[in-house]
């Protein structure tokens, strides 16, 4: 997975929920985009794991 | 996390949104609920490989190495061709038990698979240090620092590299590195674990404590932090402080073993193993439920440590 990938996956899904507000599949997906997104914000690792 | 309510509201049976909605509550805190929603997904569709991926993530950073094993070996099973995906996971759930070959093992093909995965070398740096392979640590290290070099304004980055830097025995390093990544990200709670690893193996007890307030830890429902804590306690003298976070580690993760928090401290393992030892020595039934969970690391390690 890619930024440039997660960026289109997010405009398709917008586009998908215009075409349907109540396509529930939709919604989650495009929520997964911003989660993925915000995981690699900052760095191009995938999730941070706890300490110990 | 509004869109998977969203998505939920609509149709309360899309597993995939609970599991996504479990990992978001764990990003934010809420620890119940994460755990709670990883498992519906699962509950709800048992034959998607990847809402175990998602509750298998999701008990790795609450302590549970496990449970998030058998979640790993199921979504194995469902998803057999790409095996590879889930050794990342497999991998964590080692290291938190301590079993470092085998978290190597596991960690090694997800590292050539997937290059890019900067968790990967930090996971790999803490066992190869806890193993004692010096050279083998530093070449994880290095990938570390070059992906830092590359994205130098990355909170995460330096965040990992700080892990790393604490794990090899750096704590100055480490200390340097966090401060740079809480600049970056002041609001971030879950980076306060790893300054105060810093913290507790440059000697700066009062320090360490200081910096992971307690609403913190409650936020984070991680051990580390509480094992620094302990270790902390126990060098300044409050034992009963020391005994409540050697008593919330074993609550969170009920295997915890010396040989775990002993990698943790690797400047001064004598003085963490005799801080941990005694914290738990006056906790007669932690120590008996402790002795019977992992009675063969626990024995080994308290040989080779012995309280002075």
């Amino acid at each position: 997975m890619t930024r440039d990938g997660n960026a289109k996956a997010r405009q398709m899904f917008e586009k998908a929920l215009a075409l349907d507000p109540k396509y529930a599949m939709a919604y989650a997906a495009l929520g997964e985009t911003y989660l993925f997104a915000l995981l690699m914000a900052n760095t191009p690792a995938q999730i941070p794991q706890s300490g110990l | 996390m509004k869109l998977e309510q969203q998505a939920i509201a609509l149709d309360d049976s899309l597993a995939h949104a609970h599991s996504i909605l479990g990992y978001i509550y764990l990003r934010v805190g809420q620890s119940d609920r994460a755990r709670a929603e990883a498992e519906r997904g699962v509950a709800l569709d048992p034959n998607s490989a990847g809402g175990y991926l998602w509750l298998a993530q999701v008990l790795i950073e609450l302590g549970k190495p496990t449970e998030a094993l058998t979640a790993i070996s199921k979504a194995m099973r469902l998803d057999p061709r790409n095996t590879d995906l889930y050794l990342f996971q497999q991998g964590g759930a080692y290291t938190q038990l301590g079993l470092w070959h085998e978290a190597i093992s596991s960690l090694k093909p997800h590292e050539a698979r997937y290059p890019g995965n900067l968790w990967s070398h930090v996971n790999l740096a803490r066992d190869y240090a806890a193993l004692g392979d010096k050279d083998a640590a530093e070449a994880e290290l290095a990938e570390v620092e070059r992906v830092v070099t590359l994205e130098p304004n990355s909170a995460l980055g330096y965040f990992a590299l700080a892990d790393s830097l604490n794990s090899m025995g750096r704590p100055a390093q480490a200390l340097a590195a966090m401060e740079k990544a809480m600049r970056l990200a002041p609001n971030e709670w879950a980076f306060e674990g790893e300054q105060g690893r810093a913290l507790s193996q440059l000697g700066r007890w009062q320090d360490s404590i200081s910096s992971q307030p307690a609403a913190g830890l409650q936020l984070q429902q991680s051990l580390a932090p509480h094992v620094w804590r302990a270790v902390d306690y126990v060098e300044l003298g409050r034992d009963d402080a020391a005994r409540a976070e050697v008593a919330e580690v074993l609550k969170i993760n009920p295997e915890f073993s010396l040989k775990i928090g002993i990698a943790a401290f690797p400047t001064n393992e004598e003085r963490a193993a005799a801080d941990l030892h005694k914290s738990r020595a006056q906790l007669n039934w932690l120590w008996d439920k402790l002795r019977l969970i992992g009675s063969c690391l626990y024995g080994a390690e308290a040989r080779r440590h012995t309280v002075r």
